[in-house]
C-alpha cells in the first residue's frame, strides 16, 4: 500500500495506460460517442421541452437509445421532466 | 505489489447481507457473539432494498430495510465487508477457516466521506445493475442512494483513465493502482445467506429471448414502481411512453422442466399481484392483466390480498401465453389460449409485459464451490430436517437461512433467519462444553 501511494496520478494513469495498450483507445472513441449523443439530444431540448419520440426524430437515433440518455442525464441534473405531452413526457435541458 | 494478509476471527461467519443474513447477524450480535458478515456487492440490503413496496402490507421496502442496514453497520459486534467474496470454507479441528477477497473498490475507505463529487466529475456512463440497467451510472459510483456503506466502486474495465474523478475528490482517496485484499478468517460457526436470482429473461426462447425492449423482468418492474425509479415514474424502456395497457406473465420460468425448474417459485403471484396493484395506483386508467395457470395465494392475507386486487379492477385471466412477438412500435404481442373455454388462440397486444420469472439459488455449491454442502433436486442447498430445523445442513456447524434453501417470502426468510441463528448459538454453545 506504502508504495502505491508513492505514485502521483499522473504516474498512475501513465503506468496503466501502458498495461491497457490499444484497449485505451477504444475506451476514449466511446467515451467521444457518448459525449456526441448527449449533446446532440440537449442541442434539441435547449430551448423547448419534447418527448423522446420527438427527440428521436430530430437526432435520428433511435427512441430505445434516446430514452436511456434522458433517464441517465436526469439523474446527473442535466435535463428535468417539463410537461406531460399526451402519453409522453417532454424534458428540457437545465 | 498486494498487502499482506489480514487476519479475522469471530464466533459466526455470515455469507450474504440480504434480509436473511442481516437479521441472523443482528440476532447473534444481540446475543454478544462476534460476527463477521461478508457481502458480495458493494451494499448490503440484498434484493429486498430492490423492491418497491412489500406483499401483503403495501409498507415501503426500503423503509423496513434501511433501518436494519444502519442497525448491522453501527453494531459493535459485526464486522462487515462488502465487495468481498469467500472463496473457500474449510473445517479443520471443528473450527471453520475461510480464504476472503476484498475487491478494489480503487479508493482508500478510510478516507472517503462519500461525498460522490468523483461521480459527479466522471463522463463515462454505463448500464446501472442496481436499476437492472433500465437506467444509468457512471464508471465511479455509489451503488445507490440509501446504499450502505456510502462508498464508491471505480469500475476498473470501463474506467477511460481520465483522472477526472481524483481531481475532484476532495480526500484524495483514490487510488487507481489498488490490489485486492486478501484475508484470512476463523470462525466457529457458518451461516450462509446467498439467496436467489432470477431466471434469464432470455431463457424462453418462445417469449422473444431478451429482443423485445417492452418485455420486461419482475425486478425491473419493481424498479419501474419505486419512489426513486429510473423513470421517476412508470414508463416504457423502447420509448419512454406512459403505458396504456400493462400484461403479467406468470409461470415464465417456474413449472418448466424444460428450464429445469419444475418447481413453483411460491412469491410470484403475489408479487404480480402486488405490482399490479401498485399500477392502478399509478395509472388509475390503465387496462392491467394478469395471465394465470392458478393463483397461489399462500401466506396469511394473501388470498384477501388477491380478492382487493380483484376488486380494484385488475383483469385476471386462466390463460397459457404460447408466445411473444412485437409489432413495429416495440408494442408486445401475447398469443393467449385461454382455459375456461374453448375459444380459438388469439392475438392480444400491450404496451409493457411482464414477466414472472422463476426463483433459482444465486450460489451452487457444486458450481460455485466455497463449501461442499449438498443441495437438493431443485439445486437449492439441502435442508437435512426440512420439517424441524430447516437451517441445518448437510455439514455440521453450517446453517442455512433464507431463499438460499428454497423460494419464499421476506416474512418466511426473516422467520428462518432466526432460526438459523438460534441453531448456530445453540451450536457454538454445545462446542464450547466439549
Ligand atoms: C420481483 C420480486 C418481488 C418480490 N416482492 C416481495 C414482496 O413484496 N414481499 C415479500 O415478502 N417477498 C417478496 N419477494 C421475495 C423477496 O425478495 C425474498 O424473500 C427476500 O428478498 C430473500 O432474501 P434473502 O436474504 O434470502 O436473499 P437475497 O436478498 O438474495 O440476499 C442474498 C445476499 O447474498 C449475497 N451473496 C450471494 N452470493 C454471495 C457470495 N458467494 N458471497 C457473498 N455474498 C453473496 C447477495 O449479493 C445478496 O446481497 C419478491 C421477489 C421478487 C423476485
Ligand atoms: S478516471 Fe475513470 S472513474 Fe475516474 S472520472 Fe475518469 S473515467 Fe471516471
Ligand atoms: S470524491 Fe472522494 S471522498 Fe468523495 S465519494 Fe468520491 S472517493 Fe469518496
Amino acid at each position: 500500500m506504502e508504495e502505491e501511494k508513492k505514485l502521483s496520478y499522473t504516474e498512475q494513469i501513465k503506468e496503466l495506460r501502458a498495461r491497457r495498450g490499444e484497449g485505451s483507445k477504444e475506451k476514449q472513441e466511446r467515451s467521444k460517442e457518448q459525449i456526441k449523443a448527449q449533446k446532440a439530444i440537449l442541442a434539441v431540448i435547449d430551448k423547448e421541452a419534447k418527448t423522446v419520440p420527438e427527440i428521436a426524430e430530430a437526432t435520428g437515433m433511435n427512441t430505445q437509445e434516446v430514452f436511456w440518455w434522458i433517464t441517465a442525464m436526469r439523474k446527473y441534473n442535466k435535463v428535468s421532466d417539463e410537461t406531460k405531452k399526451g402519453d409522453y413526457i417532454a424534458y428540457r435541458k437545465k | 505489489m498486494s498487502a499482506a494478509t489480514i487476519q479475522k476471527k469471530a464466533d459466526v461467519l455470515v455469507v450474504g447481507a440480504g434480509i436473511a443474513g442481516l437479521q441472523a447477524s443482528l440476532d447473534l450480535a444481540d446475543q454478544g457473539k462476534q460476527i463477521l458478515l461478508v457481502e458480495s456487492q458493494p451494499s448490503i440490503g440484498g434484493r429486498m432494498i430492490n423492491l418497491s413496496k412489500v406483499f401483503p402490507t403495501l409498507d415501503c421496502a426500503s423503509c423496513i430495510t434501511t433501518p436494519r442496514m444502519a442497525s448491522v453497520a453501527h453494531h459493535p459486534s459485526i464486522d462487515l465487508l462488502t465487495y468481498t467474496e469467500v472463496n473457500k470454507i474449510e473445517r479443520v479441528n471443528g473450527k471453520f477457516h475461510a480464504r476472503i477477497t476484498k475487491k478494489p473498490r480503487y479508493l482508500d475507505e478510510t478516507a472517503c466521506i462519500g461525498c460522490k463529487r468523483c461521480e459527479e466529475a466522471c463522463t463515462t456512463y454505463l448500464p446501472d445493475e442496481y436499476d437492472h440497467s433500465l437506467g444509468a451510472k457512471k464508471a465511479i459510483s455509489i451503488a445507490f442512494t440509501n446504499a450502505i456503506p456510502q462508498y464508491p466502486v471505480l469500475d476498473m474495465d470501463e474506467c477511460l483513465l481520465c483522472g477526472a474523478c481524483a481531481k475532484a475528490c476532495p480526500t484524495q482517496c483514490i487510488n487507481f493502482m489498488q490490489e485486492p485484499q486478501e484475508i484470512e478468517a476463523e470462525a466457529g460457526a457458518v451461516i450462509m445467506a446467498t439467496g436467489y436470482n432470477l431466471t434469464e429473461i432470455s431463457a424462453k426462447k418462445q417469449y422473444g429471448g431478451d429482443k423485445y425492449p417492452n418485455v420486461i423482468s419482475p425486478l425491473q418492474m419493481e424498479r419501474l414502481l419505486a419512489p426513486h425509479g429510473p423513470y421517476g415514474g412508470v414508463m416504457r424502456p423502447s420509448d419512454g411512453k406512459i403505458p396504456d395497457s400493462i400484461a403479467f406473465v406468470q409461470c415464465a420460468g417456474s413449472r418448466d422442466k424444460s428450464l429445469g425448474v419444475p418447481y413453483c417459485s411460491r412469491v410470484c403471484c403475489m408479487y404480480a399481484i402486488k405490482q399490479a396493484m401498485l399500477l392502478s395506483g399509478s395509472l388509475p386508467i390503465a387496462d392491467i392483466t394478469i395471465y394465470y395457470m392458478d393463483i397461489r395465494a399462500f401466506g396469511k392475507g394473501y388470498e384477501q390480498f388477491y380478492q382487493n386486487a380483484k376488486a380494484m379492477g385488475i383483469q385476471f385471466v386462466k390463460a397459457k401465453v404460447g408466445r411473444i412477438s412485437e409489432d413495429e412500435n416495440h408494442n408486445p404481442i401475447l398469443r393467449v389460449e385461454r382455459q375456461e373455454d374453448c375459444s380459438q388462440p388469439e392475438d392480444v397486444t400491450h404496451d409493457l409485459v411482464m414477466l414472472s420469472l422463476g426463483m433459482v439459488p444465486a450460489w451452487i455449491p457444486d458450481r460455485d464451490g466455497i463449501i461442499p454442502l449438498e443441495i437438493g433436486e431443485d439445486r437449492f442447498v439441502r435442508s437435512v430436517n426440512e420439517k424441524v430445523t430447516p437451517s441445518l445442513t448437510s455439514m455440521e456447524g453450517v446453517f442455512a437461512a433464507g431463499t438460499m434453501t428454497g423460494p419464499k417470502d421476506i416474512v418466511d426468510t426473516i422467520v428462518e433467519a432466526g432460526a438459523a441463528a438460534t441453531e448456530a448459538a445453540n451450536y457454538l454453545r454445545r462446542q464450547e462444553g466439549r
